[in-house]
């Protein structure tokens, strides 16, 4: 059976036929443009739970990372804080050792105390150093940590350290996890016992001006102790270095395969892209001239 | 035996029908682009005979009975339907696109990254708590969060106030076409076939569109229209659609009455509106609201616990009094001095607790187990998805009723070529009906010959 075409649906047909060309075309020219399939959300909404979902967990993994790179880069510094401590207090015990020996002589003693002053003012500096704007060993500014009673030539007589809430931070990572990041200045100035150690520096010192080698005895045992402390926080730091490492691996394996994902989600392959649009040109030229021929033809027009 | 005279009146009797023929032609052909034309035929039928003895039956010509518009019954009650349903879900599918086009760019400012943007602030502060840049940071971005939560909001109270103006223009509309269609039903004289004219259909078929009405043809030519089983129209007495915006400001269909009654299911556009509306609308802002007072209650809840750099504490991050994404804001003294962000639970202490639990709330589940940004992407999403679902259905309603629509242009419509191979056809038979009366007269004149 034939069926009747009427004039309308003859032009309606092929106004619409254009259109739907000329909407896919537009479409192919702006995902060839950007090389993104979908940019809005109404764009492919059945996609648009796994974009979100991708995105999300992305920005999520770019965070742990930074997070990550900023504990690394603490525990580097602080790495090499404990380390220059560890120097420090090993020429200091060298320095007790010398001092230690009777045979010294008074003078002498003297001449370490003097060196030993300049090793304590430099420990006192490491224990204080900075990182960025705040210090290495995690401790408030203001009100100052440390109460210090220093020599009318400066040097220092007494130390004490006020104890406070303060403590070693962390940060976030993936699952809820958390990641210590650098430690407190308790944790660096005090030993397991609760001693803090840089009063056997003070007590050498003080041991070697005032020429007592029993006193310069008993401060080599507190040295002692303070190595093996520095000792234990250096192979911790070390130890919590090569974790970070790890994690931070885990986390770029992670990110880029998220990533991945999303590229797969979102963005379009451009060679595709291009052929669909070329395919595109080419149904709508097409399209317009069929239409051009098919609307000029009319009966009329043969009537002789 | 027949008069000469008997076949002048046949020749001029079939130059009158072919006269009416080519003028219906001419009218289908003047119509040709008029929408909702139905092309209207000629139809011819035999004179009256005339019987001549003994038993000699002659024709007396031809003539045109009547001229019909060529219209399928069951196709009109096919196309109601269908257009009742594309109706439906294009006035749906057009809303929801609208809606889900406004809440942003994957690849632009959208609430899930701006959420995410919030929670990095609040990591990074963590990272350094005793940081002003960090605070300010955050303070901008917290800034931003609002922004986006205030932009949507006005994106959503746009969407609504269309709506509402939507329904509103739909009933105005509708109780248009009923107060028409009431005096047509007036305006009916004499005979009427059981052909709805053109005029009528349209009005009839747009009220169908608009409320899913039905109608039927009586015996006098009337239209009698209802809504499910509530009469709209009968004879000149219509029953106008009555509606009064809710509490809220908004139109429910409970609120929609016809006369006084009220309406059980909606259909046609005004369904698809409501359907919009009520399942998507407004769950959608109830949800983003119930959202952002989940957000600046956790926050505000851990915020007041800390400490700032300035040793203040007792400090609320978000306005506390907020009832949904219209109204978030910063507090006050948060907005004016980022030195108020807390970050520590101690005030002798740098310590990063507090800012590391707000962050933490990006992954803390409520009692359905989903975190605050799971739970808008899950919003967005259900948006998404359900714009494209409803999308496939009206695509698939359009369908069917472009089949329909073809079927009765098929029938109905208007073709250049066969108007044209009519306008040959009926002009040939007014030639050859003017060709007799000329016969007529040369026989005439051989008879007055005779007499000369």
């Amino acid at each position: 059976m034939i069926r009747r075409i009427s004039q309308q649906r003859l032009f309606s047909s092929v106004a619409e036929q254009l259109q739907t060309r000329l909407f896919e075309l537009t479409r192919a020219h702006e995902q060839v443009t950007t090389g993104k399939v979908v940019r809005k959300i109404s764009d492919q909404p059945d996609k648009i739970g796994q974009i979100l979902t991708y995105q999300n967990k992305t920005d999520r993994l770019k965070t742990y990372r930074e997070n990550l790179t900023v504990a690394l880069s603490r525990w580097e510094a602080t790495s090499g804080a404990l380390s220059h401590l560890g120097d420090l207090l090993s020429q200091i015990k060298t320095l007790a050792i010398r001092g230690a020996n009777d045979t010294i002589g008074e003078m002498g003693r003297k001449a370490l105390a003097a060196e030993v002053n300049s090793l304590l003012e430099e420990v006192f500096n490491s224990l204080n150093q900075n990182w960025g704007n705040e210090r290495l060993f995690i401790a408030p500014n203001t009100p100052s940590p440390w109460e210090v009673v220093r020599s009318d030539e400066g040097s220092i007589e007494t130390l004490h350290l006020n104890r406070t809430n303060n403590r070693a931070r962390s940060i976030a990572l993936e699952g809820g996890e958390f990641f210590t990041v650098g430690l407190s200045l308790e944790e660096v100035a005090l030993t397991p016992n609760e001693d803090l150690w840089i009063e056997s520096l003070i007590q050498l010192k003080e041991g070697l001006e005032a020429n007592e080698g029993e006193g310069i005895r008993r401060s080599l045992e507190g040295i002692e102790r303070a190595l093996d402390h520095i000792s234990f926080l250096q192979s911790l730091t070390g130890a919590t270095l090569a974790r970070a490492r790890l994690i931070h691996e885990r986390i770029e394996e992670s990110l880029t395969s998220s990533q991945h994902q999303l590229s797969q989600l979102t963005d379009g392959d451009i060679l595709e892209l291009i052929t669909r649009f070329q395919q595109e040109q080419i149904a709508y030229q097409s399209a317009l001239a069929v239409s051009a021929k098919l609307l000029s033809l009319n009966l009329l027009d043969m009537r002789r | 035996m027949p008069s000469v005279n008997s076949t002048l009146a046949i020749a001029r009797r079939a130059l009158l029908a072919h006269q009416t023929a080519l003028s219906t032609t001419g009218e289908n052909i003047a119509n040709v682009n008029t929408p909702g034309y139905a092309r209207r035929r000629a139809e011819f039928t035999q004179g009256p005979r005339v019987i001549e003895p003994p038993g000699l039956v002659l024709g007396s010509g031809s003539q045109v009975e009547r001229v019909i518009p060529v219209r399928d019954q069951l196709i009109e009650a096919m196309i109601s339907h269908a257009q009742n349903e594309r109706a439906y879900y294009s006035a749906l599918s057009e809303s929801l696109q609208a809606l889900a086009a406004g809440l942003g760019n994957l690849e632009g400012p959208n609430l899930p990254s701006a959420l995410s943007q919030f929670w990095d602030a609040w990591h990074a502060l963590a990272r350094d708590p005793s940081s002003l840049p960090a605070r300010v940071n955050l303070q901008q971005v917290a800034q931003g969060l609002v922004s986006q939560f205030h932009q949507l909001a006005r994106h959503l109270n746009f969407q609504r106030s269309l709506t509402n103006q939507h329904i509103e223009n739909t009933i105005k509309e509708a109780n248009q076409l009923l107060s028409r269609l009431a005096q047509a039903n007036g305006n009916l004289t004499g005979s009427h076939s059981q052909v709805i004219d053109d005029e009528r259909l349209e009005m009839v078929e747009r009220l169908a569109a608009l409320t899913g009405a039905t109608y039927r043809l009586e015996d006098n030519g009337a239209l009698t229209i209802q809504l499910g089983t509530t009469l709209l129209l009968q004879g000149t007495v219509y029953h106008p659609f009555n509606i009064t915006p809710s509490q809220d400001g908004n139109y429910h269909p409970s609120t929609l009455t016809i006369g006084d009654v009220p309406i059980p299911q909606l259909k046609g556009e005004l369904g698809g509106v409501f359907e919009f509306l009520i399942q998507d609308l407004l769950p959608l802002i109830s949800h983003l609201d119930s959202l952002a007072v989940r957000l600046v209650q956790r926050v505000n809840a851990l915020h007041l616990q800390g400490w700032s750099l300035n040793g203040l504490t007792n400090i609320p991050f978000f306005h506390p009094e907020t009832s949904g994404i219209q109204d978030i804001a910063l507090a006050e003294p948060i907005s004016r001095d980022p030195r108020l962000i807390v970050a520590s639970l101690f005030s002798d202490s740098v310590d990063n607790t507090i800012a590391l639990q707000i962050a933490g709330l990006e992954e803390e589940r409520n009692e359905e187990g989903k975190s605050i940004s799971e739970e808008t992407a899950l919003i967005l999403t259900a948006i998404g998805t359900r714009a494209g679902e409803v999308d496939a259905i009206r695509q698939s309603a359009q369908a069917s009723y472009q089949q329909i629509e073809n079927w009765r242009d098929a029938v109905s419509g208007v073709s250049l070529d066969e108007e044209l191979t009519d306008l040959l056809r009926f002009e040939n038979g007014y030639r050859a009906a003017a060709r007799l009366i000329s016969t007529v007269q040369t026989m005439m004149e051989s008879i007055l010959e005779m007499v000369r």
